[in-house]
Formats: structure tokens, sequence, C-alpha cells
């Protein structure tokens, strides 16, 4: 008795074909619904209510990443797996941001498939090591959430006071000196100072550095 | 006709011809002044002259009037043979003949009358005889003398110059006197009805120029002398010719002196046209030559204040407006369209055309510019256009079937190391096929933008060599990068990558992408041994950069020596 009632949303009917006769073995596993695109999938979803849901990203003119987002607001009981080509870090991020709760790429074993709609349908988060790897390669390099001052800025300005030259501070961050003294114009303006010294003694009057 | 003589000569016709005119009239004048001076002159002369003749006559006549009063008293015969030819006594009055002088006494004489009769024209020579009646009690006395003092009065020619003589004129208007002019003629048989012996007997005192008994124009002053019945004229004249000889002689001074002068005048006035029009001529020389398009370099010797001067000064002024739009031309003719041009004044049409054509061209350019670069950007945006469809008929479409192909041979029942083997083939085929699709276009560049797809190529690399690289990126969530300026930026690092590790081989590199409210930079330093810009190959796609980066209104800046490269972007949007 199958109890995991999945869908696939692939423009690839070849593919989805493949998927549907792959997890057939699996007598957990119940394809209760195909779709090629965002559109079909909302329309089978007013009939069926699948558990799991593996989505790729792109679905010719939709986006699977925008798919999730939507569908979490109707449908906050499905849970995605996205199953893609796209194998960089940026699409993984976006996806757990967008609430998917798996990350597959398009060839990864049977086996490996058929552990994670099992593991999501259990509710837990299936991100194998080489996906996970994407995912911190990629956040090891995000920024902090934008505040008054960027995380560059504050950077910047941190050089500043400690007195440190342009072309110095342009070395450090490896950025041109016309940067560094872009980003000083661009705090001076976002902290409404006329000079360098004022902006240092604002700085610290707001705890920035 | 006038406008075709030359200007020299011009000047020189009109200060001769004004020069001519003043001296003429000044000449006439003053001559005309010496006229009546000279005349005014003669005639006083003349007139003084007569009056000593008039009173010199008077005494010689009175001399016999006293002499016969004197007779008259006490008859004395020795008195009478000193003042008289003869003296004769009659008792009765009546016709006498005395001395073939046939006579008739007047009863009219009373006592101590004396009464004068001219007898000349009874003379055998003409010479100035008169008959002295007198009556006294009882008796008549009549005296006869020919009075040949006055001859040699009259003959006294003092301030009479050659022509001038004085003469007596009788009523019956021949003369009592010789004339010069006919010494040998008895005089009474010279017939002097002149204006002035008219004029004198009808007694007037004058003077005039009249024609004299020759018929000949003179001079001539005259008066009556009229003693006891006696009627005389007597005229003091001078010929208007030798009268007038200074004159003559004045005018001919005045002709030498005008030719001296004309002569002078043509010299001076010739000369000074040649200093006034030399300039002139220089002016036309310098407005011919600069007709023929040579401007000369202005003239700085020209310190002269007179209009002249100020036509120089003019022309210096033409020269250097001229040299300016010159010079504005030859800007604008170099292309440099930024060549400013101050117009010379409101109504300065070459400069305004100059401008105007330096708009045009400047729209032109710009115009030209601006088709080049959108057919560029066009040619650029095409390829990337092409790139990103390919790309995503690779991913899209094969990437798909491969990965079909995957299930399907997984789903086969093989031996399963051959399974395992095809599977790692297509695996192989499968990771190709996404590493074309993501040279052609990263998918990660159009859905995350510039700072990621960099991003990518980064970590890439940093795996795939012992590179130390690192990237700071600094870009907001929500990237406002415009996609065509992501395409650029990623295509200048991913060559600018290129080029440190295949060209300069690049041990660190350090990059990084800033977005900033309305620009971006990107910034890109290696420790390579750098290169040198003047003689850079072209194919390492540094030319490639900077189109891409000018196609979006960006800034390429390279610094490069042996310590390495940095490129600096800078891209507004």
């Amino acid at each position: 008795m199958a109890f995991i009632k999945i869908m696939i949303v692939d423009d690839h009917q070849l593919f989805r074909g493949g998927i549907v006769s792959l997890l057939s073995k699996d007598e957990d596993i119940d394809v209760i619904g195909e779709a090629s695109s965002a559109k079909e999938l909302f329309h089978a979803l007013k009939s069926k209510q699948p558990h799991v849901v593996l989505i790729d990203i792109s679905l010719g003119e939709t986006d699977g990443l925008e798919t999730i987002l939507k569908a979490n607001d109707s449908h906050p009981n499905i849970r995605f797996i996205v199953l893609t080509m796209h194998a960089e870090g940026q699409y993984v991020v976006k996806a757990v941001r967008n609430g998917a709760y798996g990350y597959l790429l398009k060839n990864a074993d049977e086996k490996e498939l058929i552990e994670a709609i099992h593991n999501v349908f259990e509710g837990k988060k299936h991100f194998n090591e080489e996906i996970s790897q994407l995912m911190i390669g990629n956040m090891a390099m995000e920024g902090e959430p934008h505040k008054n001052l960027s995380k560059r800025e504050r950077e910047v300005l941190k050089l500043v006071s400690n007195g440190k030259t342009t072309k110095e501070i342009a070395d450090q961050l490896f950025v041109s000196t016309r940067t560094v003294e872009t980003h000083r114009v661009n705090m001076m303006k976002k902290l409404k100072v006329q000079n360098t010294a004022e902006l240092i003694k604002k700085a610290a009057h707001l705890k920035l550095i | 006709m006038f406008r075709h003589v030359r200007i020299k000569n011009k000047l020189a016709l009109v200060m001769t011809a004004l020069s001519c005119i003043v001296i003429g009239i000044f000449s006439t004048l003053f001559y005309l002044q010496f006229e009546i001076a000279l005349k005014e002159r003669v005639l006083l002369q003349l007139s003084s002259v007569k009056k000593l003749k008039v009173v010199q006559i008077e005494n010689v006549i009175n001399s016999r009037v006293e002499a016969i009063k004197h007779l008259l008293a006490q008859s004395d015969s020795t008195y009478n043979q000193q003042f008289f030819n003869s003296v004769v006594y009659l008792k009765s009055p009546g016709s006498v003949h005395i001395n073939s002088y046939e006579l008739t006494l007047p009863d009219t004489l009373n006592q101590g009358n004396i009464f004068i009769k001219d007898l000349s024209p009874e003379n055998d020579e003409g010479f100035a005889t008169l008959a002295f009646m007198a009556y006294n009690s009882g008796q008549y006395l009549v005296c006869i003398d020919t009075l040949t003092e006055i001859q040699s009065i009259l003959l006294e020619r003092t301030g009479l110059g050659q022509s001038g003589e004085s003469y007596l004129v009788g009523e019956d208007y021949t003369m009592r006197s010789t004339s010069r002019f006919f010494p040998d003629k008895n005089p009474t048989t010279i017939l002097a009805r002149t204006s002035g012996a008219v004029r004198a007997l009808r007694g007037e005192t004058g003077e005039g120029i009249i024609l004299d008994y020759r018929g000949v124009s003179v001079f001539s002053a005259f008066e009556k002398i009229a003693i006891n019945g006696l009627e005389w004229v007597i005229l003091s004249e001078i010929d208007y010719q030798e009268a007038l000889f200074p004159l003559k002689s004045l005018r001919r001074n005045f002709y030498i002196m005008l030719v001296i002068m004309l002569a002078f005048v043509l010299l001076a006035s010739y000369q000074l046209a040649r200093l006034l029009v030399k300039p002139i001529l220089r002016m036309e020389q310098y407005l011919n030559t600069m007709s023929r398009g040579v401007i000369l370099e202005p003239q700085k010797d020209v310190d002269r204040n007179d209009e002249i001067g100020g036509m120089f000064r003019a022309l210096d002024k033409l020269t250097t407006a001229l040299q300016q739009t010159i010079e504005f031309a030859g800007r604008i003719g170099e292309g440099n369209f930024s060549a400013n041009y101050q117009l010379l004044s409101e109504e300065d049409t070459l400069g305004a055309a100059l401008l105007q054509m330096k708009q045009k061209l400047r729209d032109y350019q710009k115009n030209e510019e601006r088709l080049l670069k959108e057919n560029q950007q066009s040619i650029i945006n095409g390829e990337e256009q092409e790139r990103s469809r390919l790309s995503k008929e690779i991913h899209d479409g094969l990437g798909p079937l491969l990965t079909s192909l995957r299930l399907s041979i997984q789903a086969i029942p093989l031996e399963e190391t051959h399974k395992k083997q095809l599977l790692k083939t297509l695996d192989d085929t499968i990771t190709e096929t996404r590493r074309m699709a993501n040279n052609l276009m990263p998918s990660v560049l159009e859905d995350f933008g510039a700072g990621e797809a960099i991003k990518n190529l980064v970590i890439q690399l940093d795996q795939s060599s012992p590179l130390d690289i690192r990237y700071n990126q600094d870009t907001l969530e929500e990237s406002k990068i415009p996609q065509k300026v992501n395409i650029v930026l990623y295509r200048i690092a991913q060559e600018a990558l290129n080029n440190a590790i295949r060209h300069a081989q690049a041990t660190e590199i350090r990059l990084s992408l800033t977005e900033f409210d309305e620009h971006v930079s990107l910034f890109i330093s290696d420790n390579g041994s750098g290169f040198d810009q003047s003689t850079v190959l072209p194919g390492n796609g540094l030319r490639n950069m900077r189109e891409r980066a000018r196609l979006v209104d960006g800034s390429l800046v390279i610094y490069s020596d042996a310590n390495g490269t940095s490129i600096e972007v800078e891209i507004p949007f």
C-alpha cells in the first residue's frame, strides 16, 4: 500500500516518464500526477494532494523555484524536492530559501532519489554531500543583511579609522582606489557628515566600529 | 575717367589744383589790390605834379599882372622891357594892330581892371602868347608877351617818368605848350579835345584814365587855370602803359613765382601723395595676399594715429580674427570638436557658419558614433543572445535527453560493472554538456547576475588550480545591475582571469565586484609578469574588454608593470 503521494513537474515528458517508471519499483511511492508547467501543477493541486513534489527549476517559461515559493503559501503541507541539472550553489541556496526540502541533480542514482523522497516525506531535509558543499561554498561568500552601512562599507570604515590610506585599503580589499573613495563618499552621505574626521566620530558614536 | 586714375595721381592732382586755385585767387586779389593802389598813386602823383605846375604858371601870369599894375601906377620903360615883348598905350578901345597881332579892346574895361586875352593861336610858333589889357584914367594899356617860362615849367618833367608830360590847352582845345611827342609841331595846330580837357574847361578839377590827344590811353590829372578872363587847362599825363609797368613786372614775377610754386607743389604733393598712398598700396598688397588665402602675420609696426593707422589696426584686427577663425576651422578639420570659438561680433557670419559646421560635424560624428555603437552593441548583443539560446538549448534540450537516457539505462537489467561503466560515460557526457552550456552562457549569470557568476568562476578556478585567488563580492541582495552590464562584467572578468593565468603566469589574483547606487566597479589585480599595453598583441582580448566596457559607457583602466597588472572597470547604469 503506497502511502507517499508524489507529483512530478518537468517540461520534458520523456524524463517524467523515466522517473515515473523508476519510482514505480518502490512500493511506498505513488505517482499521482504529472505537470509540465507551474500552471498545470496548480491546476492538478485543485483535485489532488501530493505529499512530495519533484520539480525542475527550468520549466520553459516558468521558474520552479518561484513556483515553490508560491505553492508554500497556498499549499503549506506539500514538500518540494528540486530535481534539476543546475549544479550551482546559487540555485541550491535559493531553493532552500524558498522552502525546498531537498535538492537533487538529475543524474542522481535511483537509490538516492527514493531515499530523498522518503526523507522528505518524513519531514527531514535532504541535501547530499555534494549539494551541501555547493550551498556552503555559496554561503561562505554571502553578505550580511543590509543595514545602514553595508558590510563592505563598515570594513572600509574600520580601516579608515585605523589610519590606513586609501591605497592600503584598496590593496587589502582588492578593490580600486576609486571604489574606496566612492565607499567613503557614500558613507559620508549616509551618515550626513562633511569629512572623514566627522565620519569616524559619528561612526564611533553609532557603535559601527 | 577720374575713377581710373591712380589714387596717388588723384591726390597729387587734387592738391595741385587746390594750390593753383589758392595761389590764383591770392595772386589775383593781390594783383587787383596792387593795381588799384598803383593807379591811385599814379593819379596822386600826377595831381601833385599838376598842382605844382599850376602854382608855377599862375605865378608867371600873376607876375605879369603885377607888372601891369605897376605900369599903371607909373610908366617905366625898363620895366616894360623886362616883362613884355611890347607895351602899347591907347586912347580908345576897338581894334588895334600890334606886332602882327590883331586884337580888339573890349569897352567893358573898367578902372583898374586887367583883362587877359590868349593870342597863342596867332603866334607863328604857336608859343603861349598873352595880351594883357587894362584901363586907367582915360588911357588903355595893352601888353603882349610870349611866356617862355611856361614852356620850361611844363618841360620840367620830374616825376613823370618816360612818357609823362604836362601841357596846356586853350579854350579852342588846341595846345598852348609844345607836345613832347611832336616837339616840332606848332602846338596850336594840335587839337587836344580830350575828355580831360573838356571836363577841366567846364571847371572840374580831377583825374582819371582817358585817351589823350594822340588817342593813347593815359593817366591824367587836369585843372583849369582861370586868371582875368584867361581860361587855360593844364593836364599832367603819363602813359597808361608806362604807369602800370610795375604791374607788368609784378605780373611777370607772379608768373615766374606761379611756375616755381606749381613745380614745387606738384613735386611736394606728388611726394606727399606717395607717402600717403604707400601704406594704402601696402594694404592693397596685404589684402591681395589675404585674398589668395595667405594670412600674414599681423602688422606690429603701425603706430600712426591717423586714419591709415586706424586702417592698419583694423587690418590687424581682421587678420587676428581671421587667424583665430582659421585656427578654429583647422581644429575642426582635425576633428577636435571641443574647440571653442568666441564669435567676433553679432554679425560674424563666417564664425557662425563655422560654429554651425562644427555643430553639424559634431552631431554627425555623434550620430555616427551612436550608430557604430549601436551596431557593435547589436552585434555583441546578438552574439550573447545566440550564446544564451545555445546554452539553453544544450542545457534544456540535450540535458533532459541524457538524463532520461540515464534513467532508462538504470532501469535496464545489466551486469553491474557494465552498467556502472555506461553510467560513468553518460555522467561524463552530462558533465561535459553542462560545461559546454556553462561556457556559452552560465545560467547563473542570467538568473543571479555577474556577482554570483564570477563567484562560480572563482570557485572553479580555486578548485582546479593551485592559485591563491580571492574574490570580494559586494553586490546588493536585490542587485540592480542590468543584464547587459552583468554580461559585460562577467566577460571582462573571464578575459582578465584568463590573461592573468595564461599570459602573465600569475600566482595570486584578487578581484572584487562592488555595486553602488548608480554604478558598478570591477577590480582585478594579479602578481603576474605584466605586459606593455602599447606592444601587446591583439587576440588576448584586451581590445575586446575595452570595447565591451565602452559599449555600455563604462571606463576601463589598466595598470601594468613587472609586478603585475590591475584592471579597473567602472560601468554606470
